[in-house]
């Protein structure tokens, strides 16, 4: 392309050959970085539920830490890397960016309030975590479906707020919250979530390579 | 009929901004695979919008190798969107 003068009609047929052209790019979002907080999130509750139920020592309990452990690390990797690869940014990829930022933002600072509740000598405060995963990462899923236009990523939202509901009314009538239905529901709700979302995404865009 | 704004009717300058303006941002690299430019003919051609206050051009690091990252203005949007009313007076559309 060169510093050449146009007519009108080459002009609009240049808009809109430049238009189409970055077209494609505005419908692929990155799905590395979903999948490996959903990957990381069901291994993580699978060990955990494995270890209490056999071991039933409290102390695997800090297994859940691994989350944020692994996850926060390469999560800053992947997004550095999907720095170095793409060339553009658009309005939906910034949204998105900020919503998954808050809702990281919220998970720090319940974390910290739990850490604070346990010495002050009340560790169910824990539990708040799960209604955090369930319900905060739920609707941040169904908004990131919204946003991108992606039906499976709203299922796996609202499936997982609404899951988030019955852990609470669970709760509020002192049903006890078993390792054995919770866990296997909260690694349903991320699989719903993060790992079919992706898996159906990347197949429409392999097919839309095609 | 108004005047077609002679900074943005030119063939690279115009693809640069219908480029800008269906993004948020766009790094240099990305730009010269899109329009098939030479590396110093758009780097003229940014410059031009720059200095008109089209566009706004950043250079910055990602990891060890520059980055070039350029992004419409109000300014830029408003004269783009004049064009192209411009445009569709002189196409009858």
């Amino acid at each position: 392309m060169e510093d050449k003068k146009l007519t009108p009609q080459e002009s609009m047929e240049l808009i809109a050959s430049m238009i189409q052209s970055t077209k494609r790019r505005v419908a692929s979002p990155d799905l590395r970085i979903s999948v490996m907080w959903g990957v990381l999130v069901i291994i993580t509750a699978a060990a955990a539920w494995i270890l209490l139920s056999t071991t039933h020592n409290p102390w695997f309990n800090f297994v859940w830490f691994a989350i944020p452990v692994i996850g926060i690390p390469a999560n800053i990797i992947l997004a550095n890397s999907r720095q170095k690869k793409s060339c553009t940014t658009t309005y939906l990829d910034k949204v998105s960016a900020d919503l998954w930022k808050c809702v990281g933002y919220i998970a720090i600072a319940l974390t910290i309030a739990c850490f604070i509740a346990q010495q002050c000598g009340y560790p169910s405060a824990w539990l708040a975590m799960f209604y955090y995963a369930f319900i905060i990462v739920g609707f941040g899923a169904t908004v990131s479906g919204l946003l991108l236009r992606e039906t499976s990523y709203v299922f796996g939202g609202l499936f997982s707020i609404l899951s988030g509901f019955v852990i609470i009314i669970c709760t509020l009538c002192r049903v006890p919250l078993l390792y054995s239905w919770v866990v296997p529901l909260y690694i349903l709700c991320f699989l719903l979530m993060f790992i079919v979302p992706a898996f159906i995404i990347s197949r429409k865009i392999k097919a839309g390579e095609k | 009929m108004k005047e077609l704004d002679p900074l943005l009717h030119s063939q690279l300058r115009l693809a640069v901004m219908s480029i800008l303006m269906n993004v948020e941002e766009a790094d240099f690299v990305f730009l010269k695979e899109k329009t098939e430019a030479t590396a110093g003919n758009l780097s003229v051609q940014l410059d031009k919008l720059s200095t008109a206050g089209y566009i706004t051009v950043e250079k910055g690091f990602v990891g060890k190798k520059t980055r070039t990252v350029c992004q419409v203005t109000k300014q830029g949007r408003k004269a783009f969107e004049e064009y192209v009313d411009a445009l569709k007076e002189y196409l009858n559309l």
